[in-house]
């Protein structure tokens, strides 16, 4: 098979992009210390000034499902060229997504201490996106175990739905193609609120907070209900996408 | 090596029939002219090996193994087809390292040896290519990867005549020195009758052809001469076409020549290409 190969292939088309990103998220965490550092040093301790860093991972969740949202389409017609079965594209697309969500959490986690480290004061505090879900702030080695595979199955989820919407988009006719860039958001943004809060009375809202609540298990600070969640759903998405791949036909 | 078998391989889009029941062997270390008009099945037919796109029935073959999205089979055979796959943004020495990477028995040193006869700029990013020299870096990897078969999906696309020449040359030098299966798909027919062995003529989704050229050229002849002296000879005969120069004239012929031929008349080869036009024009 050429599993090895089309691994290879789809991890390599996604480094430049990563590396960007993390230059960039650098150059802002640099930037933030370096204002918020002479902030302090010209601040009197009885100015009260204070500040948070809450939960920057969530800038990677965004940028892996945005990268999955692009990643099909070029790929899918580069792997069809050189003699590769849909079979591999997608076991090396799994592969590529459980590679580089697991190195953008260890990436973000070595952003998190450069963070810690940076602002020692204690008027300045720095959470992760695992702390400000469970209340924890500890460098326990079993909370930052959780913490990883929390951020971990995140990454995971965001990267099989943005390639499950990408898979859609490119087996769609030009209606659902229509559907998927135009309703899809104008539904979830503009319709849903209206909805809820005219005819549901808010209704709709809660049920969705009380819902991801409970499968996140935040009311119960049991984080394993989170990762486990997160795992299911990417597991589902990822099936429906190899549903809707091995029948993909290159287009002309 | 038993070749490309296609067995019962149809496929439809929509309401349209792109193809209806074809039965074809591609033999081992032949070239082969697929030829149809515009529409005529060419492509689908190829991307089908290729498993691309996938039939609605029959099933494909390569060397006795399954085609159908198989990686054992397919690493068996590269289409050089007429749209672009490959990264736009992506150098064509990346490509050339990519192919590598995927057909173990790519020759990048000949592949490089090509571009400079090509006088192919390999720093050059895919998209910044023109047209004609698309076709050329994608002709380079199709000669230079190794596969027992080879398919090129209308491989001179916007050549000049000198790169046109240049390709053909270069496509015999390298099946004289190392044989496989060829199939050009293509519509400049007078081009490729000097190198076919095989002609497969399809016309919408059949094949109406399946036999060597050399027996398909013999199926008729060409005759020449003085306007009057031909019109005189053709009269009641198989015409296939005419051509007129001044006032003189060919006419080819389907048929065998019955007969001796009239003084002033000089007999001739069969014109592919107007053996083509009357069989697909039917």
């Amino acid at each position: 098979m050429n599993t090895s190969v089309s691994y290879r292939y789809q991890l390599a088309s996604q480094i430049k992009g990563i590396v960007i990103y993390y230059l960039i998220v650098l150059c802002v965490s640099v930037l933030v210390i370096a204002t918020s550092t002479v902030a302090i040093s010209i601040s009197s301790a009885d100015d009260g000034l204070s500040g948070q860093i809450v939960g920057t991972e969530f800038a990677t969740i965004i940028y892996l499902f945005v990268a999955a949202c692009n990643s099909f389409r070029e790929e899918f017609g580069m792997l069809m060229q050189n003699a590769t079965s849909r079979k591999s594209l997608f076991i090396g697309r799994i592969l590529t997504t459980l590679t580089i969500s697991s190195f953008m959490v260890i990436m973000d986690k070595l952003i998190y201490f450069i963070n810690r480290a940076a602002y020692s004061d204690d008027k300045y505090v720095v959470l992760s996106f695992f702390d400000s879900f469970y209340n924890t702030n500890s460098d326990s080695f079993k909370l930052q175990i959780t913490g990883f595979f929390f951020h971990l199955s995140f990454n995971l989820f965001a990267s099989g739905l943005g390639y499950l919407l990408t898979n859609i988009f490119y087996r769609s006719g030009k209606g659902g193609r229509l559907g998927l860039c135009v309703g899809l958001p104008v539904g979830i943004v503009v319709v849903l609120p209206i909805v809820d809060s005219i005819i549901a009375k808010g209704k709709i809202s809660e049920a969705i907070f009380r819902g991801l609540d409970k499968i996140l298990g935040v009311s119960a600070q049991k984080p394993l209900y989170g990762i486990i969640s997160c795992f299911l759903i990417f597991t589902g998405l990822s099936a429906i996408s190899w549903l809707l791949i091995r029948r993909a036909n290159v287009k002309e | 090596m038993t070749g490309i078998e296609i067995k019962n391989v149809s496929k439809n889009y929509g309401n349209v029939q792109a193809l209806s029941n074809i039965n074809l062997t591609f033999e081992s270390d032949k070239i082969y002219g697929l030829l149809g008009r515009n529409g005529a099945g060419k492509s689908t037919l190829l991307n089908i090996i290729t498993s691309r796109i996938f039939a609605d029935s029959g099933e494909v073959l390569i060397d006795g193994i399954p085609a159908k999205d198989n990686d054992r089979a397919l690493k068996k055979v590269y289409l050089m087809s007429e749209k672009n796959f490959y990264p736009g943004r992506m150098k064509i020495k990346e490509v050339f390292k990519w192919t590598r990477q995927f057909y173990p028995d790519f020759d990048e040193d000949y592949a490089y040896k090509l571009a400079e006869r090509f006088e192919l700029n390999t720093g050059k990013s895919v998209k910044s290519l023109s047209t004609g020299y698309n076709s050329i870096f994608k002709l380079i990897i199709a000669l230079s990867v190794n596969t027992p078969y080879v398919l090129l999906d209308e491989p001179v696309l916007g050549l000049d005549a000198n790169h046109r020449e240049l390709f053909y040359k270069v496509l015999l030098e390298k099946y004289s020195q190392s044989p496989c299966t060829i199939v050009i798909s293509t519509h400049l027919i007078e081009e490729v009758s000097n190198i076919i062995e095989n002609i497969i003529i399809i016309k919408k989704g059949r094949i109406i052809k399946n036999e060597t050229c050399e027996s398909l050229l013999a199926s008729g002849y060409s005759v020449a001469g003085t306007a009057a002296k031909v019109d005189a000879y053709i009269a009641g005969r198989n015409v296939l076409g005419v051509d007129n120069l001044g006032g003189l004239k060919q006419a080819y012929l389907l048929g065998k020549i019955d007969g001796e031929l009239p003084e002033g008349i000089e007999l001739g080869k069969l014109d592919l290409q107007k053996l083509f036009i009357q069989l697909t024009n039917q």
